[in-house]
């Protein structure tokens, strides 16, 4: 399973290193891929390095991809740490 | 006996990133190259990934150590573990060897990622990756003799940090570093003081030092005099700490004392010390060392954060106040002979109406979230407030015509340039309260750089001059009701605090740590004023 969701990222601090660490320890338990992409750029949700190289300011926008059998929980679980809002 | 002679070395405030004193022999932390080896093992370098992993897991365990000491420590080891780190690595590898210079240039081309960001707070990090290619590489360096000593390096580590708090270092002292650096917050959290932008101190290796992170000074080598005195004083700190925090948490009814901060990770720092509120939120962390201006959605959640933490304390947060010493990337200024009587403060914002208008886009639509004051930096003429008011009004009417929430907020100008002393009267219609900024009304009333040791006699800002000014600026103030605060160094100076609130100061602003210190001050003077009836 495939979910794509594009978010507004609310979290005050963007994707710096503290959201940025609650993120990757969050997906330690999830088994599907996970990917945030950034001004066409993709990178491993599951990476530190990955979603520090994207220099994600809060207010921008995002789209996360997951692939796998719990998609949908990967999708909240990024959503809740970004403070993300659906974009409109 | 010869007298010694003391070689006194006066430091800019701005270059301390912990406060306190420390005394101590001088130790010289001088790295190595990387390594002597021209290849490493990828097992070698998973063995110490894992010892250092569980070295970093005892500290996030441990409750007893601050939280941001645990939170640093929790990224170091999400670094320590990354996939595409070891992917890197991995690749790089033949026969399980990793060429030395292969192994730098992983690490470099992950820091140039993190710089191609363009987001200062995110190259801030690049400190932590040098620091994990040299820890997985030399886990073993030894810091034990170091007990007790005033250590000076080139540069700290987040990790170097945490190792030399254990051993009971005096003080650090280097060449490199900033306010935001994971190094400097951990020795903030673990209350080591800490002075950076300093020269090599390699001669005076072995000579013993004393640092006072507090006022800005080194003492080489002091005489025997000298050092009674420095003990004195420790003592009198380290008894004084251990008592002060207690006092942060006192409220007065007739004066606020309030927080200076430049980054938001102060913001909860400033909550822990007792804060009235933030006095003085500055926002050029924001702005500069980027390539472009911060967005408008980017401002406003960082204004609502610190708006909703000190609900429903007061919440001032100045304008973007560059030109002078600070620069943009984006914006680039004609080099002017002197940068600080040139376009800075409110004089660039009003030539650059676009960066002030996103600016009080997001001020105006966080000020919904509490108790919001605005503050206009570099205020010379009632013109510049008349016409930055003229900017508010549009701002407002754009904004409610899109339906945006705004809440109601207050605005004030600094004090700080000569001639609003005598043009306070004309511009108090316009506004609510005037803040004194002391450091840089004492350069322009002097004409003295404060960071300048050539003219440092001049820089004086416990002067009567500067009094006198204050004086004037509350006087005048009160016939308009406005209320007065100090937010430069002099409302941190426990000696001038009494004369402040004499003079009718109802606020002060000084750095987080010093709240706990100026609230004993404040009590003290308020009980003699009881006793003495």
């Amino acid at each position: 399973m495939e979910i794509r969701k594009k978010i507004v990222v609310k979290n005050p601090e963007g994707l710096h290193a503290r959201p940025a660490s609650e993120l990757v320890k969050a997906l330690l338990g999830v088994s599907s891929e996970v990917y945030i992409v950034y001004k066409g750029t993709k990178a491993n949700a599951k990476s530190i390095l990955n979603i520090l190289s994207l220099g994600v300011n809060p207010g921008a926008e995002v789209e996360v991809v997951a692939t796998g059998e719990d998609a949908e929980k990967a999708i909240k679980i990024v959503e809740e740490i970004l403070y993300g809002e659906e974009s409109q | 006996m010869e007298k010694k002679a003391n070689r006194v070395l006066q430091i800019p405030k701005n270059n301390i990133v912990s406060e306190g004193y420390g005394l101590g022999k001088l130790r010289v932390i001088r790295r190595k190259r990387i390594t002597e080896k021209q290849f490493i093992s990828l097992e070698d370098l998973k063995l110490a990934a894992k010892t250092i992993s569980l070295e970093l897991d005892k500290i996030i365990r441990d409750i007893s150590l601050p939280e941001e000491v645990r939170e640093i420590s929790q990224v170091h080891k999400l670094l320590l573990e990354d996939p595409f780190l070891w992917k890197k690595l991995e690749d790089a590898s033949v026969d399980g060897k990793i060429k030395i210079e292969d192994y730098e240039h992983i690490r470099d081309e992950i820091i140039s990622l993190l710089l191609s960001t363009g987001n200062p707070l995110i190259q801030e990090r690049v400190d932590d990756i040098k620091d994990l290619f040299r820890n997985l590489l030399e886990s073993s360096e030894r810091f034990d003799d170091l007990k007790d000593s005033v250590v000076y390096s080139e540069e700290f580590f987040p990790s170097d940090i945490i190792k030399l708090s254990t051993l009971g270092v005096k003080a650090l002292l280097s060449a490199r570093g900033s306010h935001t650096t994971h190094a400097a917050i951990l020795a903030r959290a673990f209350e080591i003081p800490h002075i950076i932008r300093l020269s090599d101190l390699s001669e005076y290796e072995g000579k013993t030092v004393f640092v006072d992170a507090v006022n800005g000074m080194i003492v080489i080598d002091p005489d025997d005099t000298s050092l009674q005195e420095f003990k004195k004083i420790i003592q009198k700190y380290t008894i004084e700490k251990e008592e002060i925090e207690k006092y942060g948490k006192l409220k007065f009814e007739n004066v606020k004392v309030m927080a200076n901060i430049g980054v938001p990770q102060e913001i909860e720092i400033a909550k822990k010390k007792g804060a009235d509120g933030i006095g003085l939120f500055r926002t050029e962390f924001l702005f500069v060392g980027r390539d472009n201006p911060p967005s408008e959605e980017e401002q406003y959640l960082v204004y609502k954060k610190a708006i909703e933490t000190f609900y429903p304390e007061e919440v001032v947060i100045r304008l973007l106040d560059v030109g002078g010493d600070k620069k943009l990337e984006y914006l680039p200024i004609e080099s002017r002979e002197n940068p600080f009587l040139g376009l800075r403060g409110i004089r660039l914002l009003l030539k650059h109406k676009e960066i002030l208008k996103t600016q009080l886009r997001a001020l105006l639509r966080a000020s919904a979230h509490g108790n919001l004051s605005i503050l206009v930096p570099m205020v010379t003429l009632p013109e510049d407030v008349k016409e930055l008011l003229e900017v508010i009004q549009e701002t407002k009417e754009e904004l409610l015509t899109e339906g945006k929430e705004i809440g109601s907020f207050k605005l004030g100008i600094m004090v700080e340039v000569p001639s609003v002393i005598w043009l306070i009267d004309e511009i108090a219609p316009y506004i609510d309260f005037v803040s004194i900024g002391t450091n840089d009304l004492t350069q322009y009333i002097f004409a003295a750089d404060r960071n300048d040791p050539l003219v440092a006699r001049y820089y004086q800002d416990e002067h009567k001059v500067i009094f006198e000014i204050i004086a004037t600026i509350t006087k005048k103030a009160k016939n308009f009701n406005l209320p007065v605060s100090v937010c430069g160094e002099l409302a941190g100076k426990e000696n001038a605090v009494d004369k402040l609130l004499q003079l009718g100061v109802s606020k002060l602003s000084v750095s987080s740590f010093s709240i706990p210190f100026i609230k004993k001050r404040i009590y003290e003077i308020q009980e003699k004023i009881k006793h003495e009836g």
